[in-house]
């Protein structure tokens, strides 16, 4: 292995000696907006002697690349600006740095309002503040979204395992529900639960928005504290995009794309779809039997993602689409505690979305974007092991006669059928350049019919029954800009509210009752932006938001989690002040400088909790939080690119008292167990073309750090106590590309020093693992 | 700052973690065990100590710390810590040795044992020769308590209602026999409906074999003794066996049985005539005429009358792992009488410490003002509060 290791990093360093030779013509640039030098995201630059083109990223970068030397001509446009044509000479092996300055259209008396509503339109995009992180730039260093994420400053994902393990989103020490996670601002996290965030193919991911503190009324749900909004990518007229991928322990995975555009009808096709299939089979080292090191044998897990788009762009909206897709899973039980060798998951998702958007709808000003979607899944969990056994190799009886390895002391078939309908409605009005309205809607409706009649064998009587859930959310946003642009500031109110029937079992066994449930509840925050300078901004934001408890929270899951439909609305008073430094596209360096410091207050939290009579979500006291976090990221060169990124943050027990006296709650002030407070990544990245000659080829070798400070596992209250290590992780990989960036191969070893890395609760993760990836893209 | 950055994750990369030392758990002949609770009520963290006495402000920085409400037992010298339950466990019994003139903890020794097994207790049979039931495996390791090897077991699986473990809870050996409860609970941890009665395994200590099981059926009495607490069966001066039952916590107003059985001396059957379900007993000094829902744990203290921790239902309020449920009484098993014992505040149930030392019965109870150990002499009229500890007090044991 050592070997191979040092065949790598030779290989690397040998690529580095050669890059500053092999350089061949190159123009990379910005396109920003002339009066104030905002990025104008999604300008075309279409280059006349190529016959191709490019799209600005998210800060409105572009580049082209293995260019011969000579004369090219820059068409650069974008909607409610005037297009500029620019000439741009290369000399053999030189990389041109442009900065290409729109204007907006004049204001002519006849179109002036159509005009002015475009340009605020734009402008609208930009008021919210947030981090974007472009997968243009990520693309070929990363696996899935958990890789891009876990290099987010103030973001970490708790896994509890491998490929398709169970990943919760934690946001500056939030977790959980509280954090909303969103496909293209649906929310993805309440009622449909049979997708996870690493699902959705990382080829088809545009950017990733990443909301700390306050989260827009557009997105719907109740997500307080932070939000992983999904953006995916707008395709090109004709497209193909297939990838296979290799990894450790025996994973494969296969995702395709391909679309097609009749222009003349304004209808795109699309179909895409993946396959992941993985053993899972690390070794994990368990802590609580004398550190032995035992292979996961229990751990495979098969996904089926497969989905389908008609889009029309001329059918009265300015586009109609339906979306059908499948979902299947496959998940073994791994266990850790015990040798689980039977027990597993299964589910099935159907869905059709439907999205309608019109801007100017009605009347003049007004956006109208609506989604529908409705879904049909079915979740199975079989736990009907009739033994179970130790990591000896012991075998055990299953409490239960009828089986069981799961430590519930029942067996289990579950078949959990569910029917959701979402719907989401986004109305803004554009006033004008200043001031801009808008309204949200979200609506859920979920009917749930959970059987399981082994259970009922087990136990003698009914545990789960059928429910019916609603919810609406309502949202009213007003946004000001001020004349000079250096003020946005966007006011956000909501209401929730949540109504549930259905009966419930008692946690101690006793009878079943009727259930009816009707909370509602308001949540308000406000986010506002001030440029300084050109380069310099600040950012302040405050939230006095609300969250809804989860439906699984209030009713449990019908196995493990017994119901508590007397939760309390959590309560999270917030204020997050920033500063951002930027000088994307105005300087080579393209240097960002970002800094952040949050102060949070939860009431009445809503906790997990697991005693001896089953599990259930209470509500328990209160936290307090204070962090800060900052990020720089530059070219430090213009084949080099470094970012690094540290976050700390001091989650600790307010409660005064113990509940219900006025005994002094002995863990007050202590830092809140199982949640890390010091993280810190650091990265960076060495790109050049045509490494071994020839042309339209492009390389990047990256090594990226990620550092989690040992943390505490319960209360610190004396020495000796039990903590989760601290983990120092080291990836490293590199991507190549041939025929202007269509065939792309890459590779990675993640964990490249093995080192033993726990996540929460001590749960064991990979060590060293490699992966191999082969893609192609038909433009 | 992109430099410090990177200096810094290497610094941190580099530098080595300290670990820190793992304190000796004090000096004293009172070994006691606090929990702190997690803000969710079921989970935590608990912490053993010897303290030279019962007074002051007691802290856990000098504690060993345990798994959450980790049981613990004395076997003359021999301090024996379980693992505690669920996932969070280390699936070992540790043995540490007390020192009698060092008045301190030493030589701490691990056995291995089966993991979501609850080990909670150890019977002392022979000066090398012990029983560890398992609560949830349905067997008793005979286990040499010098080497802390496993050296045989006794199977109870046959006797099991429905499920796998007849549950075998805390015993107590007399005349050459072994009387393990066996607490026949459902998934809930809760009695079955359809087998509300005390079962006894009747081992001889000699064979190790299963005698017979006897059962109360009578009084509808179940959940024969807590099996992480030691005094919920005793001999009184008679030799009589009595064992308590804790019935269904309290939580089910259609069944509140709770209260006594006893096994007579020189009898291996139950004596039903001496049951006694105390749930329709108004507990005297209570202006709300509460009744005990369940005994939650109790110490025999002489000429008939026993210390004890009992339910109150109407307190259970919406999280019974912190309402304030608990009520300090003493039971007057002649005369038939339940009495509150004033200045011990209701306590949560994690806190339900009864133990008897020179003439004194301590309580420790995490009450909604006070929380620590109190103490009762029964001539008095009055409990007093003397020690107040960080957390909830779970265990007292005192080394003679």
């Amino acid at each position: 292995m050592s070997t191979t290791i040092r065949v790598i990093v030779a290989v690397a360093l040998i690529a580095l000696t050669t890059a500053a030779q092999a350089q061949t013509a190159g123009i990379r640039g910005v396109v920003v907006d002339d009066a104030n030098e905002e990025p104008l995201i999604g300008a075309n630059i279409y280059i006349e002697q190529l016959r191709r083109g490019d799209t600005a990223g998210s800060n409105g970068e572009f580049a082209f690349s293995g260019l011969a030397p000579g004369t090219y001509t820059a068409v650069v446009s974008y909607m409610g600006y005037h297009t500029r044509t620019e000439k741009i000479t290369l000399r053999e092996g030189e990389t041109r740095r442009i900065k290409i300055r729109l204007q907006a259209e004049s204001k002519s008396l006849g179109e002036v309002v159509v005009t002015a509503k475009g340009e605020a339109r734009i402008l609208r995009e930009q008021a919210m503040p947030i981090s974007v992180i472009s997968m243009n730039q990520l693309s070929g260093t990363v696996n899935s979204i958990v890789d891009v994420l876990n290099k987010t400053v103030g973001v970490t994902l708790r896994s509890s395992g491998g490929v398709g393990g169970a990943t919760r989103l934690s946001v500056r020490g939030l977790e959980g529900k509280r954090i909303g996670f969103f496909i293209e601002e649906t929310p993805l996290n309440d009622n449909t639960d049979f997708i996870d965030i690493n699902d959705i193919p990382i080829d088809m991911i545009d950017r990733i928005e990443v909301y700390k503190g306050v989260v827009p009324a557009k997105f719907g749900g109740s997500a307080m504290g932070g939000a992983v909004n999904i953006v995916l990518k707008e395709y090109p007229d004709r497209y193909a995009d297939a990838s296979y991928a290799l990894e450790s322990f025996n994973t494969h995975k296969i995702q395709t794309v391909v679309k097609r555009n009749i222009k003349e009808k304004g209808i795109v096709f699309g179909v895409g779809g993946g396959y992941t299939y993985s053993d899972n089979d690390y070794v994990m080292e368990l802590s609580h039997l004398n550190n032995i090191k035992v292979k996961r044998n229990h751990d495979k897990y098969k996904k089926l993602l497969l989905g389908g788009s008609l889009k029309a762009k001329k059918w009265w909206f300015d586009e109609v689409e339906f979306e059908p897709v499948f979902v299947g899973t496959y998940r073994d039980i791994q266990g850790i505690e015990t040798d689980i060798r039977e027990a597993f998951i299964k589910s099935r998702a159907y869905i059709l979305a439907n999205t309608l958007k019109k801007d100017n709808f009605l009347i003049e000003g007004l956006d109208f974007d609506m989604s529908t979607s409705v879904a049909y899944t079915d979740y199975n969990l079989v736990d009907t092991a009739k033994q179970w056994y130790d990591w000896n190799g012991n075998a055990y009886p299953s409490v239960s006669p009828y089986g069981g390895e799961l430590g519930n002391r029942y067996a289990s078939d579950a078949r959990n059928k569910k029917f959701t309908i979402l719907n989401k409605l986004n109305l803004e009005y554009l006033i004008n350049k200043q001031h801009t309205i808008n309204f949200n809607s979200y609506f859920a409706f979920a009917d749930g019919y959970p059987k399981d009649d082994m259970r009922e064998l087990s136990i003698g009587k009914k545990a789960v029954f059928d429910s019916k859930m609603r919810s609406w959310t309502g949202g009213l946003t007003y946004d000001f800009r001020s004349g000079d642009d250096r003020l946005l500031n966007s006011l956000t109110a909501r209401y929730y509210l949540y109504t549930m029937n259905t009966r419930s079992a008692s946690i101690f066994g006793l009878d079943d009752k009727d259930v009816n449930l009707n909370k509602s509840d308001f949540g308000i925050n406000d986010a506002l932006r001030y440029r300084f300078m050109p380069d310099l901004m600040g950012k302040l934001s405050a939230g006095y938001d609300v969250r809804i408890p989860s439906e699984t929270e209030l009713l449990g899951d019908g196995y493990t989690i017994s119901p508590s439909e007397a939760l309390l609305p959590e309560r999270n008073t917030s204020v997050n002040i920033g500063m951002l430094y930027d000088l994307t596209g105005k300087k080579p360096s393209n240097l960002q400088i970002e800094i952040n410091g949050f102060f949070m207050y939860l009431q009445n939290m809503i906790r997990y909790t697991k005693g001896i009579i089953g599990a259930q979500y209470q509500n328990f006291g209160e936290m307090r939080t204070i962090g800060v976090e900052a990020e720089v990221k530059a070219d430090i060169t213009h084949w080099l690119y470094g970012y690094a990124n540290a976050t700390f943050q001091d989650l600790r027990d307010a409660r005064r008292y113990e509940e219900n006296s006025s005994v002094p709650n002995p863990t007050k002030g202590l830092r809140m167990p199982n949640i890390p407070y010091l993280l810190a990544n650091a990265g960076l990245e060495f790109h050049t073309e045509n490494i071994f000659g020839g042309k339209g080829q492009n390389t990047r070798i990256f090594a990226d750090i990620s550092f989690v400070e040992e943390y505490f596992y319960d209360f610190e209250m004396a020495a000796g106590q039990r903590r989760i290590p601290r983990s120092t992780t080291i990836d490293f990989g590199f991507e190549h590309s041939f025929f202007n960036n269509s065939l792309f191969v890459s590779g990675k070893i993640k964990n490249l020093t093995d080192a033993r890395v726990l996540s929460e609760f001590n749960r064991p993760l990979p060590g060293r693992s490699f992966g191999i990836k082969i893609r192609y893209v038909l433009k | 700052m992109f430099l410090a950055a990177c200096i810094a994750a290497v610094v941190m990369t580099g530098c080595k973690k300290d670990t820190p030392n793992v304190p000796d758990g004090g000096k004293g002949k009172f070994l006691i065990e606090t929990t702190v609770k997690n803000p969710d009520g079921m989970s935590g963290s608990s912490f053993l100590q010897l303290v030279p006495d019962i007074s002051g402000n007691i802290d856990n920085s000098n504690a060993i710390p345990l798994g959450f409400s980790s049981p613990v037992a004395v076997v003359d010298n021999s301090v024996f810590i379980f693992p505690t339950m669920g996932k969070d466990a280390d699936n070992n019994i540790k043995r540490y040795t007390y020192d009698l003139s060092a008045q301190k903890l030493t030589d701490m020794v691990k056995m291995d044992v089966p993991a979501n097994t609850m080990p909670v207790n150890i019977i002392k049979v022979t000066n090398r020769k012990a029983y560890v039931p398992f609560y949830t495996l349905g067997v008793v390791w005979i286990v040499d308590i010098e080497t802390m090897q496993k050296t045989g077991e006794i199977d109870l699986k046959p006797y099991s209602h429905k499920d796998s473990s007849p549950e075998p809870a805390f015993g107590i050996v007399r005349d050459g026999l072994y009387y393990l409860p066996l607490d026949q609970i459902n998934e809930n941890f809760m009695p079955y409906e359809d087998y509300r009665q005390v079962d006894v395994a009747v081992i001889d200590t000699k064979t190790d074999k299963v005698q017979k099981i006897i059962s109360e059926k009578t009084s509808k009495l179940s959940f024969p003794t807590r099996p992480m607490l030691r005094n919920m069966i005793f001999t009184d001066e008679h030799n009589d066996i009595y064992i308590a039952c804790t019935g269904n916590f309290g939580f089910n107003p259609t069944y509140l049985n709770n209260g006594f059985v006893c096994i007579p001396a020189g009898s291996t059957e139950f004596d039903v005539s001496k049951s006694w379900d105390i749930k329709d007993n108004v507990i005297i000094g209570t202006d709300e005429n509460y009744k005990p829902a369940s005994i939650f744990n109790c110490k025999y203290i002489g000429n008939g009358k026993v210390a004890a921790y009992v339910n109150i239902m109407e307190l259970n309020g919406k999280n019974p792992y912190t309402s304030k449920n608990s009520m300090a009484v003493i039971i007057d098993m002649k005369a038939k009488t339940i009495t509150r014992v004033k200045g011990v505040p209701l306590s949560d149930s994690h806190s339900v410490v009864v133990e008897f030392y020179k003439g004194q019965v301590f309580f420790g109870a995490y009450g909604d003002k006070q929380a620590g150990f109190f103490t009762y002499n029964p001539a008095d009229s009055e409990a007093k509060h003397v020690c107040t500890t960080t957390g909830n007090p779970i265990d007292l044991n005192i080394f003679e």
